[in-house]
């Protein structure tokens, strides 16, 4: 027999430590995190959220101390209004385009996270160690909506912060209050994208065991569901309703949206995308619905576990 | 003090025939083997040990813990090498056992060092930071010994630990097997369609058919054949087969021809006549150009008494 350096031991400490779903919701994002495309889609946010923030600059900070105060007086409170908008309208140019990274970023990391525990046959090496089926799918569950949540609340709150700060001294705290609202924005779109794209991946990536089909899947259907939703606009009524509500990514602008056009109103400025915007509680009863769906799927199939084929 | 501890247990599923009928056995310290043709209920109790599986009757404890009342108390003590493939995707060896360990309620530090530590000890020493899915077949079945062990456990379950592997890798596989129970006294159950192999490990064995444990019994139980010897001869063998023939013998040729000079051959020899015989086959030897080596009894293999107590016919004598 081969006698190794480093070989066999006794282990006399106590076995306890941190809840499973926690080690393995942990160790999914630390391994999710190192994939290639988790770091070009990182890399593709973070230059999306800096241009975003130095427009949102230029027109607040800068081109305030230039243009603007001229033109607009000093009338403090259409100034804060005026900042208002200029926020709300960043947060959209970065929400709307943030929306199509965050949907690939599902497709092609999020779609693996359980197809490829299901093809390594890991639930096998999981389940019979003190892990209920409930850890598996919590642990599991949580790691896409902790990417969606950090990479869609952290840069709009950011930029929240940054406006205040840009204001003119003794108006930081004045425009914070007066876009008191916009953090709630903010929560809105990140809970029901971190709902409603996690869910639906991981329904699909506990369907099957093929990493490819799942993320073609994935694709089909976050990118069918704006055809359904181009249909919809044509419909009137509750179908048309629903048809709106099948794209989950304008699902998730809609907090945004219709802060954005509120805003504008103040202004007398209208559009017409309020009609069009879809219902938000109806759009966070279906983001919660398909995170629930997502989550009972994955539990069922680590309760079905097998030890052998 | 049995390890493992069954009592009345039975498990259906649906309207099919038990896959358990009322089984009852306690398993005692040191190597068990655990034999059964397919579906004979192993994995089934396999499942109910672990518990992993709900709604049977009866009890399973195992090293004292109920596993229906306090399945993960139960897993915490022991681990399990399964026969399929198995691996972590996205993660290397060493990272795949320590989160592994993780789960089984090691600290963070502790686990790394152990995952080192026992894919050294499994001879993984070399490949710790590749990937689990770049593994071959043996490496495989190494890592998943290796992350059966890592929290130390008191009691092991291999399903087929041989299984893919060529012969060094089997002896290597059955090295590790008899280190774990005899250097550091973990009680193994070992379940296997290799005889030969559990009867050269195992300390017992637990014989499984159609969901009933039909026997359980030392493997030193084993009795001699009577009238069966073997017979170890050095230099050449078939010359040695021919005088003894020439002398009223029949030689049976045991083992390959690549044992290299010695050769074994079974004889039936009246235990009346030992004496006359054994003057009689070292005669033959000599004129055969061989050497007898070793003339001793034959014990009954375990492949045998398997299929006697499949067909019913009950206990080893």
């Amino acid at each position: 027999m081969t006698v190794h350096a480093r070989g066999y031991r006794a282990y006399a400490g106590a076995l306890g430590g941190p809840p499973a779903w926690w080690v393995v919701f942990r160790a999914n994002v630390e391994a999710l995190a190192a994939t290639r495309a988790m770091r070009v889609m990182n890399t593709l946010l973070l230059l999306l959220a800096c241009g975003v923030g130095v427009l949102l600059y230029v027109q607040v900070g800068l081109g305030e101390r230039i243009f603007a105060r001229g033109m607009r007086g000093d009338d403090p409170a259409r100034l804060l209004l005026d900042h208002r908008l200029a926020l709300l309208t960043a947060l959209r140019v970065y929400y709307t385009s943030a929306s199509v990274v965050i949907v690939l970023l599902s497709i092609l990391t999020g779609a693996g996270l359980v197809a490829d525990d299901l093809r390594a046959r890991a639930l096998t090496l999981i389940m019979v160690r003190p892990v209920r089926p409930l850890d598996y799918a919590l642990g599991k569950a949580l790691v896409m909506p902790w990417f969606v949540l950090t990479r869609a609340a952290l840069p709009g709150l950011a930029m929240w912060l940054l406006v205040g700060a840009w204001q003119a001294p003794g108006q930081t705290q004045a425009f914070w209050e007066a876009a008191s609202d916009v953090p709630g924005v903010i929560a809105s779109f990140s809970l029901l994208a971190a709902g409603a794209y996690p869910g639906l991946v991981l329904l699909i990536s506990s369907a099957t065991p093929r990493r490819g089909v799942a993320s073609g899947l994935a694709a089909a259907v976050l990118f069918g569901g704006l055809v359904v939703r181009g249909i919809g606009l044509h419909v009137s009524g509750l179908q048309g309703e629903a048809f709106r509500l099948a794209s989950l990514s304008t699902n998730a602008l809609a907090p945004v949206l219709e802060a954005h056009w509120r805003a504008r109103e103040a202004f007398g400025r209208r559009d017409w995308l309020l009609e069009r915007v879809p219902s938000i509680p109806a759009a966070a009863w279906l983001a919660a619905g398909l995170l629930l769906l997502g989550f009972l799927r994955v539990w069922w199939r680590a309760r079905s576990v097998e030890v052998s084929e | 003090m049995s390890v493992v501890s069954i009592r009345s247990l039975t498990k259906a599923y649906g309207r099919r025939p038990p896959a358990l009928r009322n089984v009852s056995v306690e398993v005692p310290e040191g190597v068990t083997g655990l034999l059964g043709p397919n579906g004979a209920g192993k994995s089934t109790l396999l499942q109910c040990v672990l518990g992993l599986l709900r709604g049977f009757e009866g009890e399973v404890r195992v090293l004292g813990v109920d596993a229906r009342t306090q399945p993960r108390e139960a897993r915490r003590r022991m681990g399990f090498m399964p026969e399929h493939d198995a691996w972590m995707p996205a993660m290397n060896g060493v990272q795949a056992v320590a989160f592994l360990g993780r789960l089984s309620g090691l600290p963070r530090n502790e686990a790394l060092r152990r995952a080192h530590d026992v894919l050294h000890h499994v001879g993984l020493g070399e490949a710790v930071y590749r990937p689990v899915v770049e593994y071959s077949t043996g490496m495989r079945q190494r890592f998943k010994l290796a992350q059966a062990l890592v929290h130390d456990p008191a009691l092991v379950f291999l399903d087929e630990p041989t299984s893919g592997l060529d012969p060094a890798g089997r002896d290597e596989m059955l090295a590790l097997i008899d280190d774990l129970a005899r250097q550091h006294r973990k009680h193994v159950v070992w379940s296997s369609h290799v005889l030969p192999e559990v009867q050269r490990s195992a300390d017992q064995v637990v014989v499984m058919h159609q969901g009933e444990v039909r026997g359980l019994f030392p493997i030193k139980d084993l009795a001699p054949l009577p009238g069966t010897f073997l017979l170890e001869v050095e230099g050449h063998g078939p010359a040695f087969a021919d005088e003894a023939s020439r002398r009223g013998f029949t030689l049976q040729p045991r083992g390959s021809e690549d044992e290299g000079p010695r050769r074994s051959f079974t004889a039936r020899i009246e235990p009346a006549r030992a004496p006359e015989a054994v003057a009689l086959l070292l005669a033959a030897a000599a004129a055969g150009g061989a050497r007898v080596r070793r003339v001793e009894p034959v014990v009954e293999d375990l492949e045998s008494v398997f299929h006697r107590l499949l067909s019913g016919e009950g206990r080893p004598a």
